[in-house]
């Protein structure tokens, strides 16, 4: 049996997965495109990121282009966080075929 | 389900958002649509040739309007990705932009090695269909599946006219085929397959994910 307890539950929420899973794969994303690629509600991403941002796995910078935007990107925190929730999920999957 | 299905399926799912989040379209409908009315164009300046000027284009004359093309292609390509990326609020010479570069460059300096030696109509007619299915393939990690399947109309269609265009093309009695039969297969390549392209991306609302204007939302953290 699996101890479930080394992943970390934070990361392990589906919404919070996917935030963590697409700042992953591009450094600097604007609000408004995560909202689009993860098809969440305002209220639902703000949550998640807010979540993310209190534990340290996520940074964000306002900027005023054409109008105030603001953009996320992982810490290196939030990066390592993802590559061990990735390690665990690996090692469960080998653990299985061994 | 077991403790290793879960795993795997929690690692399919962030696979599969990984690769939609670096899809990155590198031809946009709007710039299919312009390559494929420029190749139609291409076509009727050779018909125009040999039917009204009574003197078929000439090796050098084809080129030249091919290049010219290719140029106005890419240029117009060139203001589609810069407006998309300043839409999006990212740098022109994105991450997307750099991977699709990277991929392209092998299988271009053989375009531009080739173009230079070779200088058949026909020749270069092939090179170019064969050449450019195999470059938009080498984006096929991160590029939509309509991209894909151009490529591989590309790959296939230039290949399938390597092994056959004596047969298909070339009149009883000649050598090769004259410049306005090779136009017109450049037409119906470049210029029917990216206006079906256009069309599918447009009838499937691919590009619409691709192009979503920023709002003003309640966005603090």
């Amino acid at each position: 049996m699996f101890d479930f307890d080394r992943l970390d539950k934070l990361i392990h929420e589906k919404g919070r997965l996917a935030i963590m899973t697409v700042l992953a794969v591009k450094p600097d994303w604007p609000f408004q495109d995560l909202k689009a690629e993860l098809k969440m509600s305002d209220g639902n991403l703000v949550t998640h990121l807010r979540a993310l941002h209190q534990a340290g796995y996520v940074a964000y910078r306002k900027e005023i282009l054409t109008r105030p935007q603001t953009r996320y990107e992982l810490t290196k925190r939030g990066r390592k966080a993802f590559q061990d929730y990735l390690k665990v999920l690996e090692e469960m999957v080998r653990s299985a075929k061994s | 389900m077991s403790d290793p299905d879960y795993a795997a399926q929690q690692l399919r799912v962030i696979r599969s958002l990984m690769e939609r989040a670096t899809i990155y379209r590198s031809i946009s409908a709007p710039t299919a649509l312009v390559a494929g009315l420029l190749s139609l164009g291409g076509f009727a300046l050779a018909y125009y040739a040999k039917h009204d000027r009574h003197h078929p284009l000439s090796q050098k004359e084809f080129l030249i309007v091919w290049l010219v093309i290719l140029a106005l292609t890419g240029l117009t390509n060139l203001i589609f990705l810069w407006r998309g990326s300043a839409q999006r609020g990212e740098p022109f010479f994105s991450s997307g932009m750099k991977c699709a570069l990277m991929s392209l460059a092998p299988v271009l300096l053989i375009v531009i090695v080739g173009t230079c030696l070779v200088q058949r109509p026909i020749q270069l007619a092939m090179l170019w269909i064969t050449f450019y299915g195999l470059a938009l393939l080498a984006m096929q990690h991160f590029a939509p599946r309509s991209l894909i399947i151009l490529g591989i109309t590309f790959l296939l269609t230039g290949t399938t006219f390597l092994l056959t265009w004596k047969h298909l093309f070339v009149p009883p009695g000649h050598g090769e085929p004259s410049a306005l039969v090779v136009s017109g297969i450049m037409a119906a390549t470049f210029g029917g397959f990216h206006l079906a392209y256009a069309a599918a991306v447009w009838a499937c609302g691919e590009d619409r994910d691709e192009s979503v204007p920023p709002t003003n939302g309640s966005e603090n953290v």
